[in-house]
């Protein structure tokens, strides 16, 4: 045996090759669902022949106008949060650690309140099926960015400042930012009129529709570049999560990874944020989730991450749909429902030691 | 050959921890460094590799300066097995391949999927490859631990207490095996420890550390009662025991 490969070790290898196949079908699936639903209803033979120039044109139109966009911003968001999730627990070493949880998405929504209220977004009341509609949504989307962008740059300061916190002190750091930026909307939307009250309440609720097409080759870019990059960096992730010293031992620059990963982090999860509203949780439930499948193993929990965070949302934005059909639920409203359980769960197996 | 010259480290604003400190190390030999809690043996240990980076001073191996290097090189030099044996939901496999990551690129080849199964059969692994690190004793956790700084083919293996956390059979195999592969690879060893008896047993140069400067160093002739009652500030008598070398301590006896 000696020198040569391990037999069960590169079967284990296949068997998350495995899991990750599973994970992509099921996304794949999810999409199918998630093209077929809505006020006109599209078999998934009707979704596929559609899909290659075949059936009716209505189908075609609603297919490529209405549900395609939506499945890409519901792919792209969730692959964004989802693997932004799992390196942002790796290099905080935190269990708790997701965009929602550092207080990304407040930040993003106290952004989108002063974009639309206090930098004039503007507001008109519309027909149809949106009470509202935002005039400017760069404006926006640039405020709640930034503001995003702004509480996990207090988070890392932070966690660099004060070594010893442990995972729920960050967190808790997380709840205080959170609650700072829900005040300052609570305060802007006093002032607001009604229908920049109702744009920001609008915002909030998070929407995976009416994204264009630049706006989805943006996200798609960031999520691209994000993806490679942590790819390059799957061996450091292993490495600091055996520890610091043993991963500066084995020639990482931690402190630089740590850095160069949340900046990427923020960078993607606020930009998908910032697109589509609060939509919370993904980025926990998706690594941990797969974690029990692939283990601690960035090499394939990253990939992972990614397509389980791009098919819960999915799966989550087409529970939206049909639950009261034809009304549809706030797509964050149901990933939370999703995400607060798992977090409790993570609590009480110990995820907040050293709190 | 290991030659540490002139290393002083002081942590941001405090007093120095380590204070022009020098001795070296002949290839193939264990050296164990001892002394008071306090007196900058781990913090040493971290210079040594880069975990900490000293104020002054150098670290040479083979004539190679370990701080002129790129972290990636000094991690094909130098390998450093914490105190605190690693945890965790990897397997026993892929926390040993990690020890690779100084010689992997995209992705490990089949010649570091080799050096990792070579490493954990050394130290007796291969049977546990497939398990995960926080399914295993202390003992065993350690033992990876060493494999996974042997994976990366070091010249220069630096441990921080390795016996801490084992029971005393473990702490035995851990020490002659240690012994063993510096012997074996002709690697230079040094070794952090607080067991005065282990030290004599299996190290053959030592390495003495108070108030943050080397107090001795030598080879086994270093190992006397006046260097540790001057070191630890405690009585003690130094006897053979069918070949064994023992330090009995006499902690009752006041010292002047």
């Amino acid at each position: 045996m000696k020198g040569q490969l391990h037999p069960g070790w590169e079967g284990l290898q296949r068997r998350k090759l495995a899991c990750l196949a599973a994970v992509l079908t099921i996304l794949a699936l999810a999409a199918l669902l998630g093209a077929g639903t809505g006020s006109i209803r599209l078999s998934p033979g009707e979704v596929l022949s559609a899909l290659f120039g075949g059936g009716d044109a209505t189908a075609r139109t609603v297919l490529f106008e209405i549900r395609l966009p939506r499945i890409a911003a519901g792919v792209l968001v969730g692959a964004a949060l989802g693997m932004s999730g799992a390196v942002m627990q790796c290099v905080l070493n935190n269990p708790l650690a997701s965009a929602s949880t550092l207080g990304v998405s407040q930040g993003a929504a106290f952004g989108a309140a002063i974009g639309i209220i206090a930098f004039g977004g503007g507001v008109t009341a519309a027909g149809g099926d949106y009470a509202v509609q935002i005039d400017n949504p760069y404006i926006v989307t640039l405020c709640a960015f930034v503001f995003g962008s702004a509480s996990t740059a207090v988070i890392l300061a932070v966690s660099r400042m004060r070594r010893d916190l442990g995972p729920g002190a960050l967190v808790l750091a997380g709840v205080a930012l959170s609650s700072l930026f829900s005040g300052g909307s609570a305060l802007l939307q006093y002032f607001a009129d009604d229908t920049q009250l109702g744009a920001v309440v609008f915002w909030t609720f998070g929407d995976l529709d009416g994204l264009t097409g630049g706006e989805l080759a943006l996200l798609a870019a960031a999520d691209a570049l994000a993806f490679v990059y942590f790819m390059l960096r799957r061996w450091d992730y292993n490495a600091i999560r055996a520890g610091g010293d043993t991963a500066a031992s084995l020639g990482v620059n931690v402190r630089a990874a740590t850095l160069a990963g949340m900046a990427v982090c923020t960078a993607a999860s606020a930009l998908a944020v910032s697109f589509v509203g609060i939509i919370s949780f993904i980025g926990l439930v998706a690594p941990h989730a797969m974690r029990r499948f692939v283990g601690d193993d960035y090499r394939w929990l990253l990939p992972c991450s990614a397509a389980g965070g791009a098919a819960l949302l999915l799966l989550a934005d087409w529970a939206s749909r049909v639950i009261i059909a034809p009304v549809e639920l706030p797509v964050g409203a149901i990933t939370s429902f999703l995400g607060a359980p798992v977090f409790l769960a993570l609590l009480l197996k110990g995820g907040g030691r050293n709190a | 050959m290991l030659e540490v010259r002139d290393l002083s480290f002081a942590y941001r604003g405090g007093s120095p921890v380590l204070d022009g400190v020098g001795f070296t190390v002949p290839d193939g030999e264990v050296c164990a460094v001892l002394g008071n809690n306090g007196a900058g043996k781990s913090t040493l240990i971290k210079c040594m590799d880069r975990i900490l980076r000293p104020g002054s001073g150098s670290v040479s191996i083979d004539g190679r300066d370990i701080f002129a290097l790129s972290r990636r090189e000094a991690a094909r030099l130098a390998a450093y097995v914490p105190q605190t044996p690693p945890s965790g939901e990897l397997t026993v496999f892929d926390a040993v391949l990690l020890g690779r990551r100084p010689y992997i690129g995209w992705d490990a080849a089949a010649g570091d999927k080799a050096a990792a199964m070579e490493a954990m059969e050394l130290l007796g692994l291969s049977g546990l490859a497939l398990r995960r690190l926080d399914e295993l004793s202390g003992g065993e956790r350690q033992k990876a631990a060493i494999a996974r700084a042997l994976a990366q083919e070091p010249r220069l293996l630096l441990l921080d207490e390795p016996t801490s956390s084992l029971d005393p059979r473990a702490q035995h195999d851990t020490m002659s095996l240690v012994r063993e592969i510096t012997r074996g690879r002709g690697v230079c060893t040094v070794c952090v420890l607080h067991d005065l008896n282990l030290a004599a047993r299996y190290c053959s140069r030592f390495v003495f550390l108070s108030g943050s400067r080397v107090f001795a160093e030598g080879g086994r002739e270093a190992m006397n009662a006046e260097n540790i009652e001057e070191v630890y500030g405690m009585h003690v008598h130094l006897d053979e025991y069918m070949g064994v070398p023992v330090v009995v301590p006499f902690p009752e006896i006041h010292m002047r």
